[in-house]
């Protein structure tokens, strides 16, 4: 699903979340949104989502004008918030259960795709239990994994490296998503650590108080960029010496 | 220790503003965040329009009431309300607020947090006073009071804003459970209509209450600074003074109901066992043995968990269709795509036959009680069956507009996002179930409002078949009031009304005109006696409570709005 912001701009009060944001994210590509806090990282990923209405501009979902009653179109995302949605008196299946059921993902196989992707999250003993029973990072891997085996085209993640992600987890979701690309969905997430956005994405999209200062492959940002081994965290002091 | 230091707030606070003064930068920045932390809260302006509504009241109804008793009644209800809204308030303070959170991980001991607590609720609670402010002012200038008599007005609106925290605190220790919430909306929108509908509504109510407004004023706590109020009336009546007993012996137990509170007061870890009904039924039925104290319950292994998930066991619904016939029904209306939408609006089932047995054994036991109390006073029975119907009718309304899970907010990056949005689902679709969950009821709630109106016709002594046609019109007017619940369902997952703009008070101002013309239609054909012209009214208020509904879907659907609670600053 092509993804594209047409001079979408977004503001809270006086701060321009988004300001005038063009930007085109084609199928089959991870991108990572980096930008400091309070940049627009979430707000770009809650308009996508359909959740943060743009005050100007539109959002473009291959070609068709992105509003809410284009219930087509909002099935075929997935949004995973830093605190996913769950009912945390219920169990981690029955979770996933619904999630499936909302999305239509419930078809025959589905069985196996959660069974696989318990197991591959260290979830499976734990699948009974009600989520609230669990720590952050087991209800995070619950929210992935009910994720994962909708499987939409558009996956849509905020902070998923801070989520409290065991190193196992991350590394599961990492081989999951780059799977996933690989068979043309797409994935944007947010994230603070430099260091994972440089090894875990195709695009980096740098966004600093509401405007794209930079979205490119890190091939094409590192011949651009001075310091060519640590071409974000180069990026990163520029924008704060910019202001 | 103390959770809020104001010598090191201060210190703190002149140390950041000397940092920011000495850099160019900081400066800058504080300049932006200054201009973002100027935004116009919408809630204080609310409470304070609200807190003269008693005032303005009494002011617009001094004609049609004929006794200055009638007039103070309605502040005695007010009140109640009053009492009602602090009963609730003061419960989420204590228990659901959202800094609970945040104190369950910090080293603060329990009674520190039950009086940082307590300190919002007396802070939130301190606007009270105007309510009765206004009230007794506008009685002062009616009255045409001398400068001694007013300077008796401030002291009587404090007492009565004691009175009614006494009362509420005293409600919320003896019965946390009781929906004190319904009771306050109940009584606001009681006293809305008969502020909008004077002709219709306010005169036959001021008539009843003036019938009963001396009782009212002895037997309801908020009633009894009040009476003291008629003191200072022509043909004071000097042996109200003797409320002064009763007044503190109720301020005397606030003490001894904050200690009850604070006794309950404790932070206990949720703990919750594995959903049964996920247990495949040969894994149930395997320990015949039932587990006794001390012993380890059986506890599922991975291979039981696997054939719950491969025997697509987990996929299934809860099978809440079989409970009753309607529930059945209900089931077998909906599409497959409200089947899956269900299974997420009622993560645990949804009942109608056994709610609705509970409100017609309440209504039956009420109408028992006020037949029996009746042979000793005739006046009693009407309270009990004024109770009787207050606590059915809020029950059943609890029913009809039932919302599941479907607008729960979920907090994430500092603002709540209602779990539908999340998931992609849409507004109408949602609505769509919700409507149908009302209107597979309807045959229940037309039989609860006929009997309930055919009750209230004979005690009037109006003919009986008035009572199956009010019963008829209020069900359908309860189902146009599916459509406004609905919209107000959807607006608390929003920030529809966070932000002065056009498109904010162009939304405000429609959906307020709309919902008054529906109060006004439904009023209006109910009370209109000539059924040729009630009936098309009544139709008329359904389509125009749908009309009011696709309304607020157009701008919802235009991203007129984010569907997100940004929390106020």
């Amino acid at each position: 699903m092509n993804i594209e912001f047409r001079g979408v701009l977004k503001s809270y009060g006086s701060v321009r979340a988004l300001d005038h944001v063009s930007l085109l994210i084609q199928p089959g590509q991870i991108v990572t949104l980096l930008g400091p806090n309070g940049a627009g990282k979430t707000t770009l990923i809650r308009c996508i989502a359909g959740i943060a209405a743009p005050d100007k501009g539109a959002i473009y979902l291959d070609d068709h004008e992105f509003k809410r009653d284009r219930l087509d179109l909002r099935r075929r995302m997935h949004l995973l918030p830093d605190f996913p949605f769950h009912f945390w008196e219920q169990s981690v299946v029955r979770n996933i259960a619904i999630v499936l059921r909302i999305f239509e993902a419930d078809g025959n196989g589905a069985e196996e795709r959660v069974l696989e992707l318990l197991r591959d999250f260290d979830l499976l003993p734990l699948a009974l239990r009600p989520v609230n029973s669990l720590s952050r990072g087991q209800a995070y891997k619950a929210g992935l994994v009910a994720m994962l085996a909708a499987d939409r085209e558009v996956w849509l993640l905020d902070e998923p490296f801070a989520s409290g992600m065991d190193p196992h987890g991350i590394d599961a979701f990492k081989r999951h998503a780059r799977a996933a690309a690989n068979r043309g969905r797409t994935i944007l997430y947010s994230t603070q650590l430099l260091d994972v956005a440089e090894r875990f994405s195709d695009r980096v999209c740098v966004i600093h108080k509401g405007e794209i200062r930079a979205f490119d492959t890190l091939e094409r940002l590192r011949e651009s960029a001075n310091d060519k081994d640590n071409v974000l965290e180069e990026m990163f002091r520029q924008l704060r010496s910019s202001g | 220790m103390t959770l809020h230091s104001p010598k090191f707030e201060k210190d703190l606070c002149k140390r950041i503003k000397q940092a920011i003064r000495s850099s160019p930068e900081l400066r800058r920045e504080h300049r932006t965040a200054k201009k973002y932390r100027r935004q116009y809260s919408g809630t204080l302006f609310v409470w304070l329009l609200i807190a003269f509504v008693p005032g303005f009241l009494i002011w617009s109804i001094q004609d049609i009431v004929s006794r200055p008793e009638t007039a103070l009644a309605l502040i005695t209800l007010w009140g109640f309300s009053l009492i009602a809204f602090r009963a609730q308030s003061l419960l989420s303070c204590l228990f659901s607020s959202r800094d609970l959170r945040t104190f369950a991980l910090l080293p603060v001991s329990e009674q520190t947090i039950f009086r940082w607590e307590l300190q919002k609720f007396f802070h939130g609670s301190l606007i009270s006073p105007l309510h009765f402010l206004g009230a007794f002012s506008a009685f002062a200038w009616l009255f045409a009071f001398s400068p001694l008599k007013w300077l008796a007005v401030l002291p009587l609106a404090l007492l009565t804003w004691a009175v009614t925290v006494a009362a509420g605190g005293f409600c919320a220790a003896r019965r946390p459970l009781f929906p004190y919430q319904l009771v306050f909306t109940g009584f606001v929108l009681l006293f809305f209509v008969i502020l909008l509908s004077q002709k219709f509504v306010a005169q036959p109510l001021i008539a009843l209450l003036d019938h009963y407004a001396f009782g009212l004023n002895l037997i309801s706590p908020s009633g009894w600074p009040v009476s003291l109020f008629q003191l200072l009336l022509p043909n004071p009546r000097w042996a109200n003074l003797i409320l002064l007993v009763p007044i503190a012996a109720l301020l005397l137990t606030f003490k001894k109901s904050l200690a009850r509170l604070s006794n309950r007061y404790q932070y206990r870890e949720q703990t919750i066992p594995p959903v049964a009904d996920l247990v495949p039924p040969s894994e149930t039925a395997e320990p015949a043995t039932p587990v006794r104290a001390g012993q380890q319950p059986l506890r599922l292994g991975p291979t039981a968990i696997e054939e719950v998930i491969r025997s697509r066991q987990f996929l299934l619904s809860v099978p809440w269709h079989n409970a009753g016939w309607f529930e059945n029904l209900l089931w077998r209306w909906f599409s497959e795509r409200e089947k899956n939408l269900a299974d997420f609006v009622f993560p645990n089932g949804f009942a109608i036959g056994e709610p609705w047995k509970t409100i017609f054994r309440n209504l039956a036991v009420a109408l028992f009680v006020a037949l029996l109390v009746d042979l000793i006073s005739p006046a009693a029975k009407l309270w009990v069956l004024g109770i009787g119907l207050f606590i059915t009718v809020t029950h059943c309304l609890a029913q009809i507009l039932v919302t599941g899970r479907a607008f729960q907010l979920i907090m994430s990056n500092g603002v709540g996002i209602p779990m539908y949005a999340g998931l992609g689902i849409g507004l109408r679709e949602l609505a769509g179930l919700l409507v149908k969950c009302s209107m597979a009821q309807l045959p229940l709630l037309c039989l609860f409002t006929v009997a309930c109106s055919t009750v209230v016709v004979w005690q009037l002594s109006a003919p009986l078949e008035l009572g199956i046609w009010y019963g008829l019109k209020i069900t359908i007017l309860v189902l146009g009031g599916r459509f406004i619940a609905l919209i107000f369902g959807f607006s608390s997952g929003t920030n529809d009304t966070s932000r002065i703009r056009l498109r904010t008070i162009s939304l405000i101002f429609s959906v307020i005109f709309l919902v008054l013309a529906f109060i006004g239609l439904a009023a209006a054909s109910l009370l209109i006696p000539d059924q040729r012209f009630a009936l098309p009214l009544l139709v008329l208020t359904l389509a125009e409570a749908y009309a009011t509904f696709r309304l607020y879907g157009w701008f919802y659907h235009a991203n007129r709005f984010d569907l997100m609670r940004i929390p106020q600053r």
